[in-house]
């Protein structure tokens, strides 16, 4: 039998993007911070683009010490 | 220990100094320790002061941070490259989320976040609920662990409500 999610290109998304979001709930608090790091890099180059960035805008520097 | 897990560890010697009661992580990171990552800069630290005039006075940690070479930024604490707010809890809704906040670990240290239900208790009071917060509100919601019946007691006690149609 085959689901709808299968077949189904709008469903198909949409449960990849609930498999997406419940792999991130499921991360450890380091994965969940080392994944904000990931989503800063990204921000600093759109924010940008647009703006001076502020002086908090910065990615962390998550080194292991 | 990574360069978090000291910022958390340099939070607790506040604490462990006498310069504050307790403390509790919100904003962004909370919603994320309980959800998903959203893109943030900053670590919001919510603290009950030791100094309980009518005054709210940040100089105590302010001079505390000076102590240790802690570069002082547009209000924030910058330990290790991260920028941390301290916000001294400015209600009795903050108050009761800083006391009945939950302990996690990181790593080898424990952190304390402030629960799921009470997030969304302070994005929802008046002063807080931007569009942002609306949209973290709705992220906490879809928790499966979410508390139903606590997020309507403090709601209730709170007099807040969730905005329709979430």
């Amino acid at each position: 039998m085959t689901h709808t999610h299968d077949t189904d290109p709008l469903s198909r998304l949409q449960h990849g993007k609930q498999e997406l979001r419940a792999t991130r709930r499921a991360m450890t608090l380091p994965e969940k911070v080392a994944q904000v790091v990931e989503l800063q890099k990204i921000a600093v180059v759109t924010i940008s683009r647009r703006r001076r960035l502020t002086e908090i805008e910065r990615v962390w520097p998550l080194d292991k010490g | 220990m990574d360069t978090f897990e000291r910022a958390i560890a340099a939070i607790t010697d506040l604490q462990q100094d006498g310069i504050i009661d307790d403390y509790a992580i919100g904003g962004a990171m909370a919603v994320a320790f309980w959800s998903e990552p959203t893109a943030t800069f900053d670590l919001d630290v919510f603290v009950e002061l030791k100094s309980s005039g009518p005054l709210v006075s940040l100089e105590p940690i302010y001079s505390w941070a000076r102590q240790r070479d802690y570069k002082i930024q547009s209000e924030h604490i910058v330990i290790g490259g991260l920028p941390v707010q301290i916000i001294p809890t400015p209600d009795r809704l903050a108050e009761e989320a800083v006391a009945e906040a939950a302990s996690l670990v990181y790593g080898d240290s424990q952190v304390r976040v402030i629960r799921p239900e009470y997030l969304i208790a302070l994005f929802l009071e008046p002063t807080a609920r931007t569009a942002k917060r609306l949209t973290r509100v709705a992220m906490l919601l879809e928790l499966e662990s979410l508390d139903r019946r606590l997020l309507t007691d403090i709601l209730q006690r709170y007099n807040l409500s969730l905005p329709t149609p979430l």
